[in-house]
C-alpha cells in the first residue's frame, strides 16, 4: 500500500511529467487553448501509456534488449493508431482539433520514456499502476493549464461562462504565446510548494543523534 | 537460435500482431468513421443552402473545361485529378434550391477551406462557411463569424469583392480576410459553368 501511494504521488507531483521533468512539452503547449482538449489530449496520452506500458512490461523477456526501442515503437504507434481511429469514430469534433497532435503521441518521451525507465524492468501490474499514475499526473497539469488558457482567454471553462460578460478576453492567452506564458507561472507555483514542503519535511524531521 | 534470428522472429511477430489488431479496429470503425464524415458534410452543405433537405452529388470531371485556347487548358493542368464536385441541394418537393462546391485557398496559417453555396437561378452567392483554417485564434479565426461571411451574400462572378470596399475585412488580419475572399472567388465561374454542363 505504500509502495501504491508512493508511486502515486510519484506521478501526480514528485515525478510530474509536465511540471517536475518538463517532458512531453509539446502537446502541453499546443493543444491547451481550452480545458477540454487538455483533458482530452492527456486522456489519449494515458490511454496509449498504460496500454503500451502494460503489453511492455509482458513482453520484457521476449523482446531482445537490441531491438527493444524499435518493438516499443511498433507497440505505441499500434496503440496511437487504435486511439486515433476511436476517435475520429466517436469523438469527431476532439480528433479535429487535436490534428496534429494525435499521431504525434507516439514520439512522446512520456510514454517511451516510461517504457525504458519502469515498464521494461518491472512486473506487469506495477507498470500499469506507475503508466496509470503518470497518466493522471499528466491529465491534471494538462487540465488546469488549459483550464486556465481558455478562461482568460475566452471567459469560459469547458465552455461554460465563468467570467462576467464585461470581461475582456485576452486573446493571447489562446495563442501560443499564451501556453509558454501560463506554463511558466505554474512551474513556479509548483516550485514554490515544492520548496516549502521540502523545508517543512527537513524541519520536522528529528535531527539525527550522534 | 541465435541472437540476430530471435531479433528478426521477435519483430517480425510484433509488427504483425500490429498489422493485424490495426486492421481489425480499422474495420470496426471504417464505417462509422465514414458516416461522420459524410455527416459533416451535409450539416455543412444545408448550411450554405438554406432550405436544402437533401443532397446529391455531381462529378464535374476535368473534361468539362477543356476548351481550346491555352489559358483554360493552364486550368485543366492546375486543377490536375481534381475533380470538382458540386452538390446539388433538393427541397423537400425534390427541386433545386442551388448547388455547393467546396475551394480553398492559402491563409494567414494555412489552408482555408470554405464551402460556398450558389442559387442555381440567378447564380447569386446564397451562403459561405468555413470548414477548415489554421489562422489564430481571437484574430484572424473571426473569418468564422456570421458577420464577416454573410456579406458575400448576393454577390454573383461579375460583381467586384474587393477587400476593403465590398467586402470589410477583419481588423488586424488582411491576409485572412484575403484569404477567404480568394477562396470564394477562386472557383465560382468554373462551378457555375460545370453545373450548368451537368444538368
Amino acid at each position: 500500500m505504500n509502495r501504491l501511494s508512493k508511486d502515486l504521488l510519484r506521478g501526480l507531483w514528485n515525478e510530474n511529467p509536465t511540471f517536475r521533468l518538463l517532458i512531453g512539452l509539446c502537446p502541453t503547449l499546443g493543444v491547451t487553448t481550452s480545458a477540454f482538449y487538455g483533458l482530452g489530449m492527456a486522456l489519449a496520452t494515458a490511454f496509449v501509456l498504460i496500454c503500451s506500458s502494460a503489453l511492455i512490461s509482458m513482453l520484457k523477456k521476449v523482446i531482445p534488449e537490441k531491438v527493444r526501442i524499435p518493438a516499443y515503437i511498433i507497440i505505441i504507434a499500434t496503440f496511437v493508431t487504435i486511439i486515433s481511429f476511436l476517435l475520429q469514430a466517436y469523438l469527431p469534433d476532439l480528433y479535429t482539433a487535436l490534428g496534429v497532435f494525435i499521431p504525434l503521441i507516439v514520439v512522446n518521451c512520456i510514454i517511451l520514456g516510461r517504457a525504458e525507465a519502469y515498464a521494461s524492468k518491472m512486473p506487469v501490474l506495477l507498470s500499469i499502476f506507475d503508466a496509470f499514475a503518470m497518466g493522471l499526473g499528466f491529465t491534471w497539469a494538462l487540465t488546469l493549464l488549459g483550464s486556465i488558457r481558455e478562461l482568460l482567454g475566452t471567459g469560459k471553462v469547458f465552455g461554460v461562462q465563468i467570467l462576467p460578460d464585461g470581461f475582456t478576453p485576452w486573446a493571447i492567452m489562446s495563442s501560443p504565446p499564451g501556453a509558454f506564458l501560463t506554463l511558466g507561472f505554474l512551474l513556479a507555483l509548483v516550485n514554490l510548494i515544492s520548496d516549502k514542503v521540502a523545508k517543512s519535511i527537513s524541519a520536522s524531521r528529528p535531527k539525527p543523534t550522534d | 537460435m541465435n541472437e540476430s534470428t530471435r531479433m528478426i522472429l521477435v519483430l517480425t511477430l510484433i509488427a504483425m500482431i500490429s498489422g493485424a489488431s490495426l486492421s481489425l479496429v480499422y474495420g470496426l470503425t471504417e464505417g462509422i468513421i465514414r458516416d461522420n464524415l459524410a455527416r459533416e458534410l451535409h450539416a455543412s452543405i444545408f448550411q450554405v443552402l438554406p432550405g436544402a433537405v437533401d443532397v446529391t452529388v455531381i462529378e464535374a470531371s476535368g473534361s468539362l473545361f477543356v476548351e481550346d485556347d491555352e489559358s483554360s487548358l493552364k486550368n485543366i493542368d492546375d486543377s490536375d485529378d481534381e475533380p470538382l464536385l458540386l452538390y446539388k441541394g433538393l427541397d423537400a418537393d425534390g427541386e433545386s434550391v442551388g448547388f455547393a462546391y467546396v475551394a480553398e485557398e492559402t491563409g494567414y496559417g494555412g489552408i482555408i477551406k470554405v464551402m460556398v453555396g450558389v442559387d442555381d437561378e440567378t447564380e447569386q452567392i446564397i451562403g459561405v462557411i468555413i470548414l477548415e483554417h489554421a489562422e489564430t485564434p481571437g484574430i484572424g479565426n473571426k473569418i468564422e463569424d456570421e458577420s464577416f461571411r454573410n456579406q458575400f451574400i448576393g454577390k454573383t462572378v461579375t460583381d467586384p469583392i474587393a477587400l476593403g470596399k465590398d467586402i470589410q475585412g477583419i481588423t488586424g488580419a488582411t491576409v485572412s480576410s484575403r484569404g477567404v475572399i480568394h477562396a470564394v472567388q477562386k472557383d465560382l465561374e468554373k462551378a457555375i459553368q460545370a453545373y450548368k454542363e451537368a444538368n
